[in-house]
């Protein structure tokens, strides 16, 4: 197959979008790519579509490319692969591809082979876990990416850290800020199936009844249609 | 018990085995020439694979009617052929006797046993066949590092074998392309072992029967960016939860969620098997290339980019 896979694999990566940083107010950090580092942002560094950027407190970034502009607010992580405008159709595609990321339903396969290397005792959870609020931080990013106009790629990165960070599904406020974009939109089965996951948490009177209204508000619209 | 016409419906790649138990290779066009139904049992054999003739599930004809009907082969599992060539197929129509009513012969292309159809998903067929040979593989090289492995937290056991894996064998290869200039071409993971390289597939075909032999569950990826264009890389299942992830590293872009059977989701990991380098650059060019075409291009969602499991 591959004469020119090596071609590909050369040049596949290379990024479409690009942003110059215009500007950085106290800490701003960002990860290339599969780097395992933070580094320092100044103004002026030309950050590629495969980077993460990260802000501190009190801290923020204005980055630029040709058509856009964008300023990420403190205490705040996004993918700058996600400062991009999506069709409604592409955030359809997105939410589709969650189930498809998922392995086939079968049986959970156990190995032939049956030795047992060393002498552990029973599936531990390692004591270096901690918590983490770098999922905070992803949702704060998804949020402003919102604000800035960009809504249906802040439902995916929303998604995205639900899934990497499942202690952030928890947090109600930012789970109903998202759920109300998809009825925004009109995607109200979308939003109605993240409603009902939201109702199952705990829930202050004036969510609780935000989200039972919404609820009713769908399904008055769904028997309509 | 007549035939009017059979058809070949693919030509025979014999490593896919089980693929000729699912799908019939051959479909025959025979007709009922009595005026009463009749019971006829469909048989086959290809010359050079199959010494006796393999029968297909039996059909009930009407009277004076004709219908299509499947035939099957089985390929013996120690069947092997380093060469591509033309052999004969013979198919018969037994109803009451032993002798048949009738019998077509049709040349049928029965390619070597590296020979592939293309299609990621037979890949699977290649990794089954050499399960001992990578087995007795990796358990010398995880005596060699037991006190690591013993030392481990259990949780990142599936990962650092991977990791081990990688680095005592794939790493050490070399890429090549396919020796063949037409039709697809793939090595049996032992031979990529002794030539030491192979081609995307190769390399990935290799890397996964390494994890899955020790229990590690992978997956190709199959990337059909271009018409012209396609590749193969990997990714395995570290059997870390999302809570886990910061034990192996502080890059959130570098692995991918994926829910198993029992709801439970678990951290993957793709893997570049074409980086010829150590590991961490395999798993650092590996997501960048799932990244941007598999989720921000929606690769998976439009089908040019599939995942497809090995079990």
């Amino acid at each position: 197959m591959k004469k020119i896979i090596a071609f590909i694999f050369l040049t596949g990566i290379i990024s479409a979008q690009s942003f110059t940083v215009k500007n950085v107010t106290s800490e701003v950090r960002y990860q290339k790519g599969g780097e395992e580092n933070w580094v320092q942002l100044q103004k002026g560094t030309v950050v590629e579509n495969d980077a993460t950027i990260l802000t501190g407190k009190k801290s923020n970034v204005k980055l630029r490319d040709m058509d856009t502009e964008f300023t990420l607010g403190e205490s705040s992580a996004v993918s700058v692969s996600s400062i991009k405008k999506m069709r409604i159709d592409d955030l359809l595609l997105a939410l589709a591809m969650e189930d498809m990321m998922n392995a086939p339903k079968k049986p959970n396969k156990s190995s032939d082979n049956t030795a047992v290397y060393g002498t552990k005792q029973g599936e531990e959870v390692s004591p270096q876990l901690r918590p983490n609020d770098f999922g905070l931080k992803r949702l704060n990013g998804a949020k402003q990416l919102a604000e800035n106009g960009m809504e249906e790629s802040s439902v995916v990165a929303a998604r995205e850290t639900y899934r990497k960070y499942p202690d952030t599904k928890k947090l109600a406020s930012y789970r109903i800020y998202f759920a109300d974009i998809l009825y925004k939109k009109g995607l109200y089965e979308e939003a109605l199936k993240e409603y009902y996951e939201i109702s199952k948490l705990e829930l202050s009177k004036e969510e609780k009844d935000k989200v039972d209204a919404k609820v009713e508000a769908i399904k008055t619209i769904l028997v309509n249609k | 018990m007549e035939f009017i016409e059979v058809k070949i419906d693919k030509d025979i790649y014999p490593t896919l085995t089980e693929n000729y138990l699912d799908y019939p290779f051959a479909y025959g066009t025979i007709v009922n020439l009595t005026d009463k139904y009749i019971n006829v049992k469909p048989l086959a054999r290809i010359e050079g694979i199959n010494e006796e003739s393999i029968q297909s599930p039996a059909s009930s004809i009407a009277p004076n009617d004709s219908a299509e009907v499947p035939f099957y082969i089985i390929i013996p599992e120690k069947y092997h052929s380093d060469k591509t060539a033309l052999s004969y197929s013979y198919f018969y129509l037994v109803t009451e006797n032993e002798q048949p009513d009738d019998q077509f012969q049709k040349a049928i292309l029965v390619n070597s046993s590296n020979s592939w159809d293309g299609r990621v998903s037979d890949l699977y067929y290649l990794i089954k066949k050499d399960l001992n040979f990578s087995t007795m593989n990796a358990k010398k090289v995880f005596n060699e590092y037991k006190t690591i492995l013993d030392t481990l937290p259990a949780a990142l056991e599936n990962f650092y074998k991977a990791k081990l894996l990688f680095n005592r064998f794939i790493k050490n290869l070399v890429y090549t392309s396919d020796p063949r200039a037409t039709g697809e071409y793939v090595q049996f993971p032992h031979e990529t072992f002794e030539l030491k390289g192979g081609d995307c597939d190769d390399l990935s075909v290799f890397y996964s029967l390494l994890l899955e032999s020790v229990g590690i569950q992978t997956a190709l990826v199959d990337y059909k960016s271009d018409e012209m264009i396609r590749h193969v890389n990997l990714l395995f299942d570290t059997d870390l939860s999302p809570e886990q992830a910061e034990l192996i590293t502080k890059n959130d872009s570098k692995y991918f969620i994926r829910e198993s059977l029992k709801g439970k989701n678990e951290i993957w990991v793709p893997v570049e098997t074409t980086s010829l380098t150590d590991f961490e650059t395999a798993w650092k060019i590996g997501p960048e290339k799932f990244n941007k075409e598999a989720v921000n291009d929606f690769g998976i969602a439009t089908g040019k980019v599939q995942i497809i499991d090995v079990y």
